[in-house]
């Protein structure tokens, strides 16, 4: 799931400052899930600006609507009757629904009403840790099944940096080394000698400017 | 990817007091954080005649210094040997690649290849950190550079560097039975010379080098042991506790704060761990990193018999 | 002012059950209840390890299956139906069950550093050890040592007063030796008398006893408070008996994890909290019966078998007739993110798929009606909105807000409510500045209904909450302490002052300091002044 974290008040307030009616636009994808972005943040949202602009004496109307997923437009269009009436979107949604739901509401501005973390497991109610980091090669076969790119700190691919003691990261405590799990996890699988093998230098695909993924077998129009 | 011990590659002094089967000894210099070359003329002459080769530090501790090839390059024009090392946290693969090509133009011949302190310890905590490679990554590129006269890329490099290519290795890093493993890898990517964490528990590296000998390393690969004069029993305390990747052991510390002269006992420590590595299976030399105590260094190799030091 | 609202009519459902009733332990407690509950419906009892003091009492009964030498490791389904796996020599079984009782007895420990570190022997004996051996005592002296041990618990006073009457009616000599005569339980009161009558003798001491032991009698030294100048007594019996300690079943913890209900003080099953009958577990249909929550004696025993048997007596018929007051999903809203299910202390929720569900999963959430005790905590979690309880309805509730006055408060029905009521009868003109909204839990007080308050014009706003760590539903009263920080640093953010939230704990008998937190809100917003994020004026 992509995990996102909710942006302070002010950076919101200053976004939408030159507007007399906005909308706040959630979705029911991750960020509903992940505790940010669904319905509920979103009444939490409008009613923050709808009393930090009565406080300043400057009114606004707030408009709330919350759709499937940002991140598909067939979705987005649920937001036009609303959207048509504003001058500008407070969108909750990750870095992907802002900006799509940007391009289809061109002219009206859209502005991010969160930061988007990170790819992550929801460990527990109001906890997430980043597990992938989409790299586009993926090592989990070596490492067992657990991936040292996005979860040793400086994404080593051939075994632990020095700084690695019992069990935690040298960036902070709180933090496991991400090669230790994969030694023990490794060890458990008796698979050790996956340790001793060489993970030559990385593609990391960036060369290529966005990516982009296209399945030709599954495109519509050939 | 076998390393052959005492066929000489490069021709360093280094390499070549390692090749004749001497006991080497190297020392360290931290640059400064400010534009200035003092503290190297400073502490070069001291150590002219002591060390076979000066290591330079790369932005040690993630703070911003005099870069380190700009350093070595100093030490060259005053007519002693450096060691440049290299961290992965700074330079992607491009960048260094064109670092060691110019190294290699001036004259430089040693490189010490790390993964670098994560930038989160130093004084730009939201730099981008690099680890394009990672340090092993790094050895089989300069391997390749040198063996092959290839990039990493693969392409053609017409005049390739040479270099006499040094690796670390934290034998007080966990899981520890890895830490071995870890440096065979570095090895089997290239590394000729190891030069390990400084040693203030003298007990677990015993049990490394145990370790290392039983799998043949010190065969393939010349194993230096760190010494650090540890200046003062609280500057001990703190990296018993404070410092990642460190083990002190207790009785270290409690000669420093039994000492009625601190530094004295220091030295003496330093000497004993020597004179101890001198008698160790598989240990090369030592690797002499007197971290803000530069000045001591002279002192510690003479006490420890290390002098004069082999000329060729 | 409190506003009651109009509940909807209830609308009933009929569930299919299974009768049976498993219970875990067979001691003499699990026996007991085994052999109540099987007069109405079929029971299994399995042992759980090697307390099998009750297996002679249920063997061959009609409708009681014993399985011994087998392990509770998985449990699955709701109330009436209830899927148990099994570990039985190294191999899962699963079986359905309507209810579960837990039985799993304390152990009595003898803590001879309570006694002057005193040894057991031949005439010194612990209390367990003079139950199980069967002596003859007439004419010989014996004496109870209470207060020492097991000071928490009314059962060895219990025991020990049952004993002593026995013994005296086989002409034995019997003293009880006691520092507080506990005897705050049914029916302890006259057994006390009827001991006193029968010729025990009661003797009080003070401070600390010493033991001896010699070959022929123990002797026990006490200080009398009674008598002035007698500094020390020596006492001198046949036999001296001294109560345990009892300690939870080492097989406590693994249990309550496995089957996923709390336990609370000494680590026995159950948490220490005024709102639980004695049997109640935090999930419905698992029962707790005997010493597995705590000491227990005899006539407390029999009254909970009494009530447990009534309880699981519901599914004997193999159907169950249950009201639909759990709380309805949404499923176009629900993301089926699973914050409800993990936020709800009663286990009520599972994840349905099937295809007439309205969204891109075909999953959402859903409250069994069996299961859920409608604390609407899980409404009050959804991040979708997509939960709603009846007759507490986001709806019902912010339209009470329409026109707040100065200070609103969402009040648990468990306590906050019953708190206003006494608070209102006593200081009727400082109860007419709030308004009081009801709520199960306060749980289900959303951060969403406070910024409402403030938002349409109250100056305001006070989550009444029960006592710490005695909230009906568990946790509901910690989850509102949680938001009502949310929603303190929300107001801050925007620059308003985070302290027109507050949180109050009480109790429905605290009328007065329900009084008291109302009377220092209005000061506090009187202080303040009007609030000034209000949208409607």
């Amino acid at each position: 799931m992509i995990v996102v974290e909710n942006k302070s008040a002010e950076d919101i307030l200053k976004m939408v400052a030159p507007y007399k009616k906005i909308l706040v636009a959630g979705c029911y994808g991750c960020v509903t899930v992940c505790l940010a972005g669904g319905e509920k943040e979103v009444g939490l949202l409008a009613s923050q600006i709808r009393m930090a602009r009565e406080k300043e004496g400057n009114p606004i109307e707030v408009l709330e609507q919350t759709v499937e997923r940002q991140c598909d437009k067939e979705y987005l269009v649920n937001f036009q009757d609303k959207a048509r009436d504003v001058e500008a979107i407070v969108s909750l949604a990750c870095g992907i629904g802002i900006q799509y739901l940007a391009q289809v509401y061109e002219p009206i501005p859209v502005f991010p009403g969160v930061n988007t973390q990170f790819l992550g497991a929801n460990l527990d109610v109001g906890v997430w840790e980043e597990y992938c980091m989409a790299c586009g090669e993926c090592v989990l076969d070596k490492t067992g099944g657990i991936c040292p790119i996005a979860r040793c700190s400086k994404s080593l691919l051939n075994g632990p940096c020095g700084g690695s003691q019992e069990g935690k990261c040298e960036v902070d405590k709180s933090v496991d080394c991400a090669w230790h799990l994969i030694y023990d996890r490794l060890k458990a699988l008796g698979q050790l000698d996956k340790m001793a093998e060489y993970i030559p230098a990385k593609n990391w695909h960036r060369n290529e400017g966005p990516r982009k993924l296209v399945k030709e077998d599954l495109t519509l129009e050939q | 990817m076998n390393n052959r011990k005492t066929e000489i590659k490069v021709g360093s002094n280094l390499e070549k007091v390692l090749a004749s089967g001497q006991f080497c000894c190297t020392g360290e210099i931290g640059p400064v954080t400010y534009s200035s070359f003092d503290n190297i003329d400073k502490h070069a002459e001291e150590m002219r005649g002591k060390v076979d080769s000066v290591n330079f530090t790369d932005n040690q501790t993630a703070v911003v210094r005099l870069s380190s090839w700009a350093a070595s390059l100093r030490l060259l024009q005053l007519g002693m040997e450096p060691n440049l090392q290299m961290v992965c946290r700074d330079r992607n693969r491009l960048a260094m690649q064109s670092d060691f090509l110019g190294a290699y133009a001036h004259g430089i011949r040693n490189v010490l290849c790390l993964t670098g302190d994560h930038q989160a310890f130093g004084n730009h905590p939201g730099c981008k950190g690099v680890f394009d490679l990672d340090s092993v990554q790094l050895i089989y590129m300069l391997k390749r550079l040198r063996d092959d006269g290839c990039f990493e890329c693969g392409a053609e490099c017409k005049v390739a560097p040479k270099f006499f290519i040094g690796c670390a290795e934290n034998p007080f890093g966990d899981p520890f039975e890895f830490r071995p493993i870890r440096l065979e890898k570095k090895v089997n990517a290239g590394a000729d010379f190891v030069q390990t964490q400084c040693i203030l528990d003298m007990e677990r590296f015993e049990r490394f080098m145990e370790l290392c000998v039983e799998r043949g390393l010190h065969d393939r690969a010349y194993i230096t042991a760190g010494i650090m004069p540890v200046k003062s029993p609280k500057m001990a305390r703190y990296m018993q506790h404070g410092v990642p990747g460190m083990i002190v052991s207790e009785e270290f510390c409690q000669r420093l704060e039994k000492a009625e002269d601190a530094k004295a006992e220091a030295v003496q420590l330093s000497v004993e761990y020597i004179n101890h590595c001198q008698e160790m299976k598989g240990v090369a030399g030592v690797h002499v990193m007197a971290v803000a105590w530069e000045s001591i260094v002279p002192s510690v190799v003479e006490k420890a018999g290390l002098l004069p030091r082999p000329t060729f | 002012m409190l506003q009651m609202q109009a509940r909807s009519a209830v609308i009933y459902e009929e569930l299919d059950v299974f009768p049976e009733v498993l219970v875990i332990g067979c001691g003499t407690e699990g026996a007991a209840a085994a052999l109540a509950v099987s007069e109405n419906q079929p029971v299994t009892v399995i042992d759980h390890d090697t307390n099998h003091d009750g297996l002679s009492l249920i063997k061959g009964q009609t409708n009681i299956t014993v399985n011994a030498g087998v392990k509770v490791v998985g449990l699955d389904g709701f109330p009436g139906q209830f899927l148990v796996s099994f570990m039985e020599n190294g191999e899962y079984t699963k079986k359905s069950f309507g209810a579960i009782i837990v039985a799993l007895e304390a152990q009595s420990s003898y803590d001879a550093k309570k006694y002057n570190r005193i040894e057991l022997g031949e005439r010194i004996l612990s209390l367990s050890q003079f139950i199980k051996k069967d002596n003859d005592y007439s004419r010989q002296k014996v004496t109870f040592v209470l207060g020492q041990a097991d000071r928490d618990s009314i059962s060895s006073y219990a025991t020990a007063l049952s004993q002593a009457i026995a013994l005296k009616e086989k002409d034995a000599d019997v003293s009880i030796l006691y520092y507080d005569m506990k005897v705050s339980a049914d029916h302890l009161e006259q057994d006390y008398e009827l001991a006193r009558a029968r010729g025990v003798n009661f003797l009080k001491y003070e401070g600390d006893l010493q033991i001896l032991k010699t070959d022929v009698a123990a002797t026990v030294q006490y200080s009398e408070p009674f008598l002035e100048e007698t500094e020390q007594v020596k006492l001198v019996s046949d036999y001296l008996v001294l109560p345990e300690d009892y300690v939870a079943h080492p097989g406590t913890a693994d249990l309550a994890d496995v089957l996923d209900v709390n336990t609370g003080p000494n680590g026995f099953f159950q948490e220490d909290n005024v709102h639980f009958l004695p049997i109640m577990s935090n999930r419905e249909g698992i029962y707790f019966i005997g010493s597995c929550h705590g000491p227990i004696y005899g006539v407390e025993l029999e009254k909970e078998i009494e009530t447990v048997k009534a309880e699981v007596g519901r599914f004997a018929s193999g159907k169950t007739r249950v009201a639909s007051l759990q709380p309805q999903v949404d499923a176009e809203k629900c993301a089926v993110c699973l914050t409800c299910y993990r936020c709800c202390p009663h286990h009520a929720i599972e994840i349905v798929h099937d295809e007439s569900l309205n969204n891109m999963y075909h999953s959402a959430a859903r409250m069994n009606p069996l299961a859920c005790r409608h604390c609407g905590i899980c409404s009050a979690e959804c991040p979708g909105k997509a939960i709603q309880l009846p007759n507490y309805k986001d709806g019902q509730i912010l339209q009470q807000l329409s026109r707040p006055p100065k200070i609103v408060a969402f009040a648990c029905e468990n306590s906050g409510t019953l708190a206003a009521e006494l608070a209102n009868k006593i200081e009727p003109e400082l109860n007419a500045l709030i308004q009081v909204v009801p709520v199960p839990c306060s749980g289900k007080i959303d951060a969403l209904y406070l910024l409402k308050a403030l938002e349409r014009g109250a100056d305001g706003v006070l989550l009444i909450a029960c006592q710490k760590e005695n909230c009906k539903y568990s946790r509901g009263n910690v989850r509102a302490d949680q938001r009502k920080e949310l929603v303190r640093k929300r107001l801050e953010a925007i620059g308003l002052e985070g302290d027109r939230v507050d949180i109050v704990h009480v109790a429905a008998n605290q009328g007065n300091q329900f009084n008291e937190s109302i009377r220092s809100m209005v000061a506090r917003v009187n202080q303040l002044g009007s609030y000034p994020g209000k949208v409607i004026r």
